[in-house]
């Protein structure tokens, strides 16, 4: 069984044989999604994700009633933070926008 | 809008370290409660270190290598800090007492304190980070 | 981890601290008694503590993780057992209702083992571990109280 040869070896890099689809990847944390160019597209993400962090502080705040010893204090008031911090922002790009709308309308 | 900038990484390490100073917390409630027990090895948590050494392998070397053939291999591959986890390591090889315990109460003390205040410390910089964010949303 | 695990660890010390005082007090108590219930002297206690988590220590600090079971979570006393080792002071006082009455030590009292030095010095090593564990209930409240600030 040939499980690799010099020309699999490029360096530092050396190839896995990945055969199975339960064969690990090596990747461990998912990279960021590529952000579409227009602005529609980023401020309708950003929205999906204030939605998930709100979710997030939820679930996490019920599971620290229900199972205490699973959930660190931290945890629980970081992704508080988050939320609270993200949907500060969607709110304000919001808002901007609208104003700028109107001055732009109003002023014709 | 927390990855890929200055300010989720910040936010990243000092959770992950508040998270290894918990683990920290415990190990220590840990030695302290059995330093009386015989036959007893205390532990200790290893994490910072390796977090600097991660950090530390993202800025390009002192002089660059030339690596003209695709077989070269380059001095050091950047670490992700994101995959150092934090160890528990034994410490078994220390003085012992007559019972062969080997945790010493002034030192796990200490060691809690200086733990306690870096936790302190961490969650004042998280908080502020969160602050001057929000500082600048108002109305 | 988790939010009380190191106060549930320190208050297990707490009580293991709290059960070896009283041992020691009842030696301590129990200094000149030669008469108990189940005859002869007096012979004093001693706690057995064991980790909750006992973790198989050999002669290398390296711990397989299949083999490792966490992080600890404190002490908990196993039994109270009588210290039947050491054999029993013998003190000459022939007129003592609990004088030995024939044999090679006629005359002689069978006092209890416990030496008041020993055991004063035990209680103090308990004192001190009782006031570490209480100083790690203390951080630890601190901790969670300065984690609730984040974000306030």
């Amino acid at each position: 069984m040939n499980v690799f040869g010099p020309e699999q070896a490029g360096g530092h890099i050396i190839e896995l044989h990945r055969t199975h689809p339960g064969h690990l990847s090596g990747k461990f944390d998912a990279a960021p999604s590529e952000r579409t160019e227009d602005f529609a597209g980023m401020l309708f993400e950003s929205l999906g994700e204030v939605n998930s962090r709100q979710h997030q502080h939820a679930d996490l705040s019920v599971q620290a009633i229900v199972d205490p010893d699973s959930v660190n204090p931290h945890d629980v008031t970081i992704a508080g933070a988050k939320a609270e911090m993200s949907l500060n922002i969607t709110k304000n790009v919001v808002d901007r926008v609208i104003r700028a709308y109107r001055d732009i309308t109003t002023l014709r | 809008m927390f990855s890929g900038n200055t300010f989720g990484r910040t936010a990243d390490i000092l959770h992950r370290s508040m998270d290894v100073s918990l683990m920290r917390q415990d190990v220590i409630a840990d030695n302290i409660a059995n330093s009386d027990t015989p036959n007893f090895r205390r532990s200790v948590v290893n994490f910072e270190t390796q977090l600097r050494d991660a950090l530390e392998s993202e800025r390009p070397p002192r002089f660059q290598e030339r690596l003209t053939n695709e077989r070269h291999i380059p001095f050091q591959q950047p670490t992700d800090y994101r995959s150092v986890r934090p160890v528990r390591q034994l410490d078994y090889f220390t003085q012992t007492k007559n019972n062969g315990n080997n945790v010493d109460i002034e030192e796990e003390t200490m060691n809690q304190l200086q733990n306690q205040l870096m936790y302190t410390m961490m969650s004042n910089s998280l908080n502020s980070e969160f602050r001057r964010v929000n500082l600048v949303l108002r109305g | 981890m988790g939010m009380f695990s190191s106060i549930n660890t320190a208050s297990s010390g707490l009580t293991a601290q709290r059960l070896r005082q009283d041992v020691i007090a009842d030696n301590i108590a129990n200094v000149n008694t030669t008469r108990t219930t189940e005859g002869g002297p007096f012979r004093r206690s001693r706690v057995v503590m064991r980790p909750r988590v006992d973790q198989p220590y050999w002669r290398t600090p390296f711990l397989p993780r299949p083999l490792d079971h966490g992080v600890g979570n404190g002490v908990r006393v196993t039994s109270v057992e009588k210290d039947m080792d050491a054999d029993p002071r013998l003190v000459w006082d022939p007129t003592h209702p609990d004088a030995i009455q024939s044999g090679p030590n006629e005359g002689y009292v069978e006092m209890p083992n416990v030496n008041i030095v020993s055991e004063m010095t035990d209680m103090i090593s308990a004192s001190r571990s009782y006031e570490a564990n209480l100083s790690v209930i203390d951080g630890a409240k601190n901790m969670f109280e300065r984690a609730l600030d984040i974000g306030r």
